[in-house]
């Protein structure tokens, strides 16, 4: 897992370099990147791989946001390479590798790849909703 | 010559931020701050995928409207950033707004030295073939293999070839790749070869962004996203189909 968790951190290093992220995110990416996939072995651990990236997006959205804010950044430069990890790769390939046997299976494998990347982009958007909640919250309660 | 208006600004800030492949959302809110600073009267601004729009009124003078057509879409995160750091400075007066459509010219295509970015290519692949539970044997596998792509994109890039060829012959190769490597050298699993190595592929970005596009409300620009991702990642799958088929017929 320890290894896993590694490789998570040079696939994003080595895709923010790919997506020309600004080379001081560098050592970030490969934080959120382990973070991130971390959070997904361990959800995995109980839960299916749909509510797995659920959770891991969560904590990958909330880092990102944090960072942001700290590094004055936009969240998007952190949050695109952080989530690379959770692309439902796998899925698609099922769903292909399934197809071309002509078996049924893959259709739910289908349905997995829109699952997944639709938990990817829900997960991001409950955070930003919260932290949008929680800025006028507290511009309010200044004013 | 002509004075440059928070118009021109904020139709460069949006042309590249859409280039970039930013979220619709961020692109308006964007071109909408840099307008409101102008102190006018009214300003509208509209971005889709595939085209922006702004309005200005100036106090005492009649409305003026840019549009801009966006053929190309790349990712680039760098751009973003500095397109972020330059309306931060015009909203706060650090910089006037000639100064910040020179700022804007200047941001650079390629963050990265051309090698670099083979090797992140590399360094991208490797790394997905170790994160899902690849061992020793994949990982020299794959990264053959993420060399094939490497030739394959310079190639490519060369003779400008069409994105859906592009995408489905360059998951054909990997396919073919994937296992041609295997056969002559070390037991792998091909699974997780192809998938690691069809990672720079794959649209996730262009998926979630969609979403995302979708679920603020940006439906035109979510859609038309939506349509760009399916696309590629038929081609995708179109391409490593092929790769399977052929396999199945030569082995």
């Amino acid at each position: 897992m320890i290894l896993q968790i590694l490789g998570a951190a040079l696939g994003v290093v080595g895709g923010s370099i790919f997506l020309q992220a600004p080379k001081r995110i560098l050592p970030a990416a490969a934080f959120l990147g382990s973070t991130g996939w971390a959070a997904y072995l361990l959800a995995h651990q109980s839960f299916d791989a749909i509510t797995s990236t659920f959770i891991s997006g969560l904590v990958i959205t909330t880092l990102s946001h944090l960072l942001a804010r700290f590094s004055k950044m936009p969240v998007t430069v952190y949050l695109i390479p952080g989530v690379l990890p959770l692309v439902p790769g796998v899925a698609l390939y099922q769903t292909v590798a399934e197809f071309i046997k002509g078996s049924y299976k893959a259709d739910a494998y289908l349905r997995e790849t829109f699952l997944i990347a639709g938990m990817i982009a829900l997960s991001i958007f409950v955070v930003d909703s919260l932290v949008k909640a929680l800025e006028r919250y507290t511009k309010n309660a200044s004013i | 010559m002509k004075k440059v208006t928070h118009l021109d600004v904020a139709m460069l800030a949006g042309e590249i931020l859409v280039q970039s492949g930013s979220e619709t959302h961020r692109v308006e809110d964007t071109m909408t701050r840099i307008l409101t600073h102008a102190h006018s009267e009214s300003t509208n601004a509209f971005a889709f995928t595939t085209g922006i729009f702004a309005t200005q009124t100036e106090v005492g003078k009649e409305a003026q409207t840019l549009i801009r057509r966006i053929h190309t879409r790349t990712l680039n995160l760098n751009a973003i950033a500095q397109v972020n750091d330059i309306s931060r400075k015009l909203c706060t007066d650090v910089l006037d707004s000639s100064q910040a459509l020179e700022a804007l010219k200047a941001i650079p295509n390629q963050t990265y030295p051309r090698w670099l970015h083979d090797v992140s290519l590399i360094l991208l692949i490797s790394g997905f073939s170790i994160l899902l539970g690849g061992k020793f044997p994949e990982l020299i596998v794959t990264s053959l293999n993420a060399g094939l792509l490497v030739l394959f994109f310079k190639v490519t890039d060369k003779i400008d070839a069409n994105p859906f060829i592009r995408s489905a012959l360059g998951a054909t190769l990997i396919t073919l790749g994937a296992s041609l490597i295997q056969l002559i050298t070390l037991k792998a699993q091909t699974d997780i070869v192809i998938i690691s190595s069809m990672m720079p592929l794959v649209p996730g970005v262009i998926i979630t962004t969609a979403i995302r596009d979708t679920l603020y409300g940006d439906y035109m620009a979510g859609t038309s996203r939506a349509v760009e991702a399916l696309v590629i990642a038929a081609s995708v799958a179109i391409g490593v189909g092929m790769g399977l088929r052929l396999l199945g017929g030569l082995l």
